[in-house]
């Protein structure tokens, strides 16, 4: 998925983003949390963006938003919505696009709330931001009817976010985050804090919403049995830098990187017939520290797979599986065995 | 079988004072740990299901509001100071967060050492050193890398075993692990999980796993006890409850699990029963007698107003749900 690409397809990408980096420069250093970040997401459609903490997942959500703060800064890169870039946008034009261009669902809803305003208030907050100057009763009827959306009754207008679970607190900041149609919406790990019950709940009212928007949905997690069973192409994230993407079915069914492979071998066995109970597998060794990192492929300490180049040489994403008969899409990973 | 700690019909309610609303953490819940036959006991459910108020009550945290919890047959309030130091060797615990529970201004050697001098493990510092390292090994890590260094020079894994070390130095009988793999990525949750698998398997050490992720509690238990809103669902060997669950709100709960398979998606069929309000208020409250899932179960009956018995459907198996009142009641 190179720019060339998308300059052709260009008016039909919901979010382009291009060599995102995004550095913090501390006294030991400058240390790369998102090093030359590509992806792109059509309208409608749903990416997932997996790694453990520290691989740079939650460093490109907020990248996106703007939200990055010193002692980051973005270093390099753009992210385009329909022909703007965020990342050279203005703070005050920044201000505008979010809600109307790109929204954010964020993780754990019970610290993102203000606990001392009433829903209904935190809802119009937004919109009030956004010039959009309505009466009193056209901002009920609106509040009543994004409520009415996420599932959640008029009354929870009124209530403060103490008064509700955790759940019913993640479907308000759902309704916050789809209050101006944004064309992008960026989950980031919206559901951690709740059980699968809720979870799935959740989920399948952000695709319900997201289908009538026509948005585009980027979900931030590490739970692959989530990701499966909602987006539809998928990222891996490794010391901040995207290893494999590619479409759900091809990174599941046949990961390319030692390291796809590795986490997709370290689900526990309840999610998968081919393995007996309690056969655990993880992944040996700690995921880097950024501030040193490896040489060359920054998984080669890792890896089983490791060759002698790999100490020298760094791997850039490359064009693996590109199964356009079966309207597949590309499948790229940034491994030297390739 | 002579049992170590076993909680006898302990319920444990929350304010009772006289302003505050009362709130049922745990109803009438009985357990037993054998210390002939240490097993993996799995404890699952969302928050405020009670299997911390269960944790905390095994650990002699917190009295019951009713019940009894003993300590080989000893009510732990009533215990000499002798049987209490005793208690508090061999009942441990590893907590969900492992950064929390270190003093971040001393090196993580204090967290060990405290251990080995309160329980007079030791009778020179040389002694103490040995055990430390030789336990920090049974863990697998090692001492060179771990002694000596600060809590936020270690990764979470590292952390996380050190606490593993920790309990396991005093040669506990029962280890009481709350959520320690919540905090962990997918690629070490393996290892801290291998990890307590071999305290049992080798030391002959009980656990007692504290989760609300029913994908791990199924790979590393023998054990399983289902809880809802501070009440048993579901109860009994693992491998038979998860494969086959009974209880409506196991049923749902193995449906919901999203497996990590493009192939599987979420139970379509799957009946969900949204509570408008998230009705948790109203049931916990102490007044309400009827069975806790009632609100949100698609076979809800005009029973469910009573609170379902555990029935006995198979051997080593209970179900608290009024669809098995055909069975006959523990």
């Amino acid at each position: 998925m190179s720019a060339e690409t998308h300059a052709n397809t260009g008016h039909s990408v919901a979010l382009d983003v291009n060599d995102l980096g995004v550095s913090y420069f501390t006294s030991s250093g400058e240390i790369k949390a998102a090093d030359g970040v590509s992806f792109s997401i059509l309208p409608g459609k749903r990416m997932g963006l997996v790694g453990e903490s520290g691989s740079g997942k939650t460093t490109t959500a907020l990248a996106l938003m703007r939200l990055i703060k010193p002692p980051g800064c973005i270093t390099k890169g753009s992210a385009v919505i329909d022909g703007i870039d965020l990342l050279s946008l203005s703070e005050e034009e920044m201000r505008t696009a979010k809600l109307s261009q790109i929204a954010l669902v964020p993780q754990g809803a019970m610290n993102s709330l203000n606990p001392v305003a009433k829903v209904k208030n935190q809802i119009i907050d937004g919109l009030r931001d956004h010039d959009a100057q309505h009466s009193a009763s056209q901002y009920r009827e609106l509040v009543t009817e994004l409520l009415d959306k996420v599932g959640l009754n008029r009354q929870v207008g009124d209530m403060y976010p103490h008064e509700l679970s955790g759940g019913m607190k993640q479907r308000v900041t759902i309704a916050i985050a789809i209050s101006m149609g944004p064309k992008v919406i960026i989950a980031d790990e919206p559901t951690s804090a709740l059980d699968v019950v809720v979870q799935r709940q959740i989920m399948e009212t952000l695709a319900e919403l997201q289908d009538e928007l026509g948005a585009a949905i980027l979900l931030i997690g590490h739970d692959i049995g989530l990701m499966a069973q909602f987006v539809d192409t998928l990222g891996v994230m490794y010391a901040g830098k995207l290893v494999e993407t590619g479409t759900l079915r091809q990174l599941l069914r046949e990961p390319k990187h030692p390291y796809t492979q590795m986490l997709i071998d370290s689900l526990p066995s309840l999610e998968r017939k081919d393995r007996k109970r309690g056969d655990l597998r993880g992944i040996p060794g700690t995921a880097p520290s950024l501030y040193a990192l490896p040489s060359g492929c920054p998984f080669h300490p890792r890896c089983p797979q490791a060759m002698e180049i790999c100490p020298s040489e760094e791997p850039l994403l490359k064009v693996v599986n590109d199964d356009h008969a079966a309207n597949q899409g590309e499948q790229q990973a940034a491994c030297l065995l390739y | 079988m002579s049992s170590l700690i076993e909680l006898k019909n302990t319920s444990k309610i929350f304010g009772t004072g006289w302003f505050s609303r009362k709130t049922v953490a745990l109803r009438d819940f009985s357990i037993s740990i054998d210390e002939d036959e240490p097993a993996i006991t799995a404890l699952v459910g969302e928050s405020g299901s009670g299997k911390t108020t269960i944790a905390r009550l095994i650990l002699g945290i917190i009295p019951p509001t009713t019940g009894e919890v003993l300590y080989r047959g000893k009510a732990v309030a009533r215990l000499s100071r002798a049987e209490r130091r005793q208690f508090r060797r061999d009942v441990q615990v590893i907590f969900q967060d492992p950064f929390e529970v270190y003093n971040p201004f001393y090196k993580v050697d204090h967290a060990l050492h405290l251990p080995v001098r309160k329980a007079g493990l030791a009778s020179s510092r040389d002694e103490a050193v040995e055990i430390i390292e030789t336990t920090l090994r049974q863990v697998g890590l090692n001492p060179r890398d771990t002694l000596g260094r600060y809590p936020h020079q270690l990764s979470g894994g590292q952390r996380q075993r050190v606490m593993v070390a920790r309990a396991l130095l005093l040669n506990p009988k029962l280890i009481v692990a709350d959520e320690p793999v919540s905090m962990v990525d997918a690629s070490l949750r393996a290892t801290i999980l291998e990890n307590l698998r071999q305290l049992n398997a080798e030391f002959g050490i009980s656990i007692i796993y504290i989760t609300h992720d029913l994908t791990t509690a199924y790979e590393i238990s023998e054990k399983i006890v289902v809880l809802y809103r501070g009440v048993v669902a579901e109860q009994g060997d693992v491998v038979p409850v998860v494969e086959e669950p009974e209880h409506p709100y196991t049923q749902l709960l193995i449906g919901s699990i999203p497996m990590p398979d493009p192939d599987q998606k979420w139970q379509q069929g799957l009946e969900v029963v949204s509570p408008t309000t998230d009705g948790a208020d109203d049931t916990m409250n102490a007044e309400y007698a009827g069975c806790q899932f009632a609100d949100r179960c698609p076979h809800a009956m005009e029973i469910c107003k009573e609170a379902a018995p555990l029935y006995q459907t198979a051997p080593n198996r209970v179900v608290s749900c009024h669809l098995y009142r055909e069975t006959a009641v523990v």
